[in-house]
């Protein structure tokens, strides 16, 4: 019989400053050598869980932990972070903030080294953890230098070098794109065959994640609620009551008015496009054009192009050859000013995009640069904020909502100014079940007041339930312009 | 760019002889350039130090890397000498001037020779057997990795704005400092945050003695680049001491 690794009792936790637990009354065993999943929508009490497990909590986040956390039969409690670092791995969700070091094979010796472990033996656990993720090969390489996948294996590799029984990743391929996430996915199939590591995975990508999973844990509102096979997951009514992504992706589009039929009308035209940056990554020859009123998912792996094209329809990139026109403005002389008027673009990362001291004036800023009465602004503003459900917390301060209400005030910032054309650029990495059905909801909304949609993402789910129309793209260049009925049939996606 | 600037001189295809020395030869290498350029009072010699160390840059693979500072230095020390003779009518205001640079000229391109051909990685090690605490150099080496991470950061934040419409140069971000400080803030806090936590959970501030995947010693190189350094300095400091003018 396998041995338990992990015991936790009756664990409820509560951040400082917290009035409700994050986690409440939690029993769980997990046996040396098992694999499991942990799913829930945002803010169920998943991250919180595995801060437990390697002592995060109670030392580095303090707050009131109540009932025992056991691992490797030592208490959490009784011992510090880095003592549990011998025996729980940890893998964060951000490659950018887990690596410390300029080479990779000195990241990887980090860990070890911090535990004074001899030079000989540190040589080869450097060099048997580079081979668990296949990077022998790149050890000497800058970190700065490597894919987002491949920073994601690194921190993989820099757990395994301090020879932990316990692995727990938190989220690690919520900035992949589906290559990325897929050399993730690998690493830990082979750990499970090959090694008798315990691996705790939380993800939202249940689709890949379900195909190796021994157990899936579904959590909501910081309790456990089902501890069953991975089975468990193709039981759709479940998911959907907690906010999880199916793995089995229903890629169905809605159906939509048909465009074609209507006379040409474009807003943006791209014409033999070349781009290229001083790395030495280039666009080339990109010719699309995308019609008033249409909806369209540029896709392609990371590095395609996909976001350097985006930044062509603002002005923040200029067209080193060939011109692109915003509806019928040359972007090459135009300011960006000018044509944010006509196409919003919204950026990944919500966090870099507020500015303000409330949600209200977060909207407002833009206008108040306009020759427009007081009036006309509240009015404005009050539209977009009911559009977007965010009339109610018109007073909060922007950096206080949570992550999908972020992601609706830059929406609503953007929207204010009433463009033409709206562009996301990958709007639901990391996003669960539940706060992508309500982005499609409001997506389709807005595209039903006959807003010009442009979605940049990995994700066939969001793009299938959107977008009339598929852009392809790989090595700098279209390889595919398509209704979206053809790629979903496309087997290679 | 910046980017590619910084950390170009890190990858491994960038080697010359210099990048070889241990740091803690070019941490001496410094020292004895600085006393040297001290003592140094002939204006010929300073400018023999100078181009002398010029000559390092070369043989380092760095001299492109540090021009633009260079062009500055050498590009000010002419307009103030210039300046000083226009305005006083005598040379030996010029003359202190351009020892001035000189010297500066000299040092600076010393601490270039280190900071360029060191990986913060190395540095940190050889300033950790110079007993520095080690959460110091780990501060700094990190400090160093995230560089690129923070143009990143502000770049984007800068894009951000534009694409609301606003307009902005420097001077409106000088002048207004919210729409760069609030959202480059909140990331930094929640980027130390999960640095904080990730180093940690890597073993970070065990009571350990911490040992290195590449320890530092010295070689054969390092004893005849110091040895040639202390030479050329006597050298200089004996010429200097001989009245030449």
């Amino acid at each position: 019989m396998m041995s338990r690794t992990i015991v936790m009792e009756t664990v409820t936790y509560t951040y400082p400053n917290a009035d409700e637990p994050a986690l409440e009354n939690v029993d769980l065993e997990i046996k040396r050598g098992e694999f499991v999943l942990i799913v829930g929508r945002s803010g169920c009490g998943k991250s919180t869980l595995a801060r437990c497990l390697n002592g995060l909590i109670p030392h580095f986040f303090e707050g009131n932990l109540e009932g025992k956390v056991i691992v490797e039969g030592k208490d959490v409690r009784e011992h510090s972070v880095y003592e549990l670092a011998k025996h729980v791995g940890m893998v964060f969700q951000n490659p950018e903030s887990q690596l410390f070091t300029i080479a990779v094979e000195n990241e990887v010796a980090f860990g070890p080294e911090n535990f004074g472990v001899p030079k000989e033996d540190l040589r080869k656990r450097v060099n048997w953890a580079l081979e668990c993720v296949k990077m022998s090969e790149l050890r000497l390489k800058p970190v700065f230098e490597l894919s987002d996948g491949q920073k994601q294996r690194v921190a993989v590799a820099s757990n395994l070098s301090m020879l932990p029984n316990i692995l727990v990743l938190d989220e690690p391929t919520s900035n992949l794109d589906p290559k990325g996430s897929q050399e993730v996915f690998d690493i830990l199939k082979d750990l499970k065959e090959k090694t008798d590591k315990t691996i705790v995975l939380i993800e939202h990508r249940t689709k890949f994640a379900s195909k190796y999973a021994d157990r899936v844990i579904i959590m909501d509102s910081g309790e456990i609620k089902y501890d069953d096979s991975p089975e468990i997951l193709f039981k759709h009514q479940i998911l959907e009551n907690f906010g999880i992504r199916s793995p089995e992706i229903k890629l169905s589009p809605l159906s939509s008015p048909k465009l074609k039929e209507e006379p040409f009308d474009p807003v943006i035209e791209v014409k033999n496009l070349h781009y290229s940056y001083e790395s030495g990554f280039s666009i080339q020859g990109v010719n699309m054009s995308v019609q008033k009123g249409e909806s369209i998912g540029i896709m392609g792996p990371n590095g395609s192009g996909k976001t350097t094209l985006i930044k062509h329809f603002v002005g923040l990139l200029k067209p080193i050859k060939g011109k692109v026109f915003v509806c019928g403005i040359d972007t090459q002389n135009a300011k960006v000013s000018k044509l944010a008027e006509k196409v919003a673009l919204i950026l990944q990362n919500p966090n870099h995009q507020l500015f303000m001291n409330t949600v209200y004036d977060e909207v407002a800023v833009s206008l108040r640069t306009e020759r427009l009465s007081k009036e006309e602004i509240e009015k404005r503003v009050e539209k977009v904020l009911k559009i977007m459900d965010l009339w109610e917390l018109k007073d909060r301060h922007p950096h206080s909502l949570s992550e999908g209400q972020k992601q609706r005030l830059t929406i609503a910032s953007a929207l204010v100014k009433e463009p033409n054309v709206l562009v996301l650029d990958e709007p639901t990495s990391g996003m669960d079940g539940h706060h992508l059905n309500l982005l499609i909801d409001k997506l389709n909304e807005l595209k039903r007041k006959g807003l010009t949609l442009i979605l940049v993402s990995h994700d066939l789910e969001v793009i299938s339930k959107v977008c009339d129309r598929t852009v392809l793209l790989d090595n700098g260049g279209i390889i595919a312009d398509r209704p979206i009925e053809e790629t979903l049939i496309d087997k290679d996606l | 760019m910046f980017r590619a600037e910084v950390f170009e001189r890190f990858s491994t295809t960038k080697k010359s002889p210099i990048h070889e020395l241990d740091p803690r030869t070019k941490l001496g290498f410094i020292f004895i350039v600085m006393l040297v350029s001290i003592k140094l009072q002939s204006l010929g010699l300073l400018i023999t130090l100078a181009l002398s160390l010029l000559l390092c840059l070369r043989i380092s693979k760095i001299l492109k890397e540090s021009s633009r500072l260079l062009v500055f230095l050498i590009g000010t020390s002419i307009f103030v000498c210039v300046t000083c003779f226009i305005y006083s009518h005598s040379l030996e205001w010029s003359i202190q001037t351009a020892k001035f640079f000189a010297r500066t000229s000299a040092m600076t391109t010393a601490g270039f020779l280190l900071a360029l051909t060191t990986s913060p990685n190395d540095l940190a090690k050889s300033l950790e057997s110079l007993k520095v605490p080690s959460p110091i150099t780990f501060v700094f080496t990190t400090a160093m990795r995230f560089i690129p991470t923070l143009i990143k950061e502000v770049k984007t934040i800068l894009d951000s704005i534009k694409l609301r419409g606003l307009e902005v140069c420097w001077k409106d971000v000088l002048k207004n400092p919210r729409f760069i400080f609030i959202p480059l803030t909140i990331r930094m806090i929640s980027l130390s945050d999960e640095l904080a936590m990730a180093a940690e959970s890597r073993g970070f501030g065990s009571s350990s003695r911490r040992t290195s995947l590449r320890e530092l010693k010295f070689g054969k190189g390092d004893y005849i680049f110091l040895l040639i350094t202390v030479i050329f300095s006597m050298a200089l400091l004996i010429a200097d001491n001989g009245g030449i003018p």
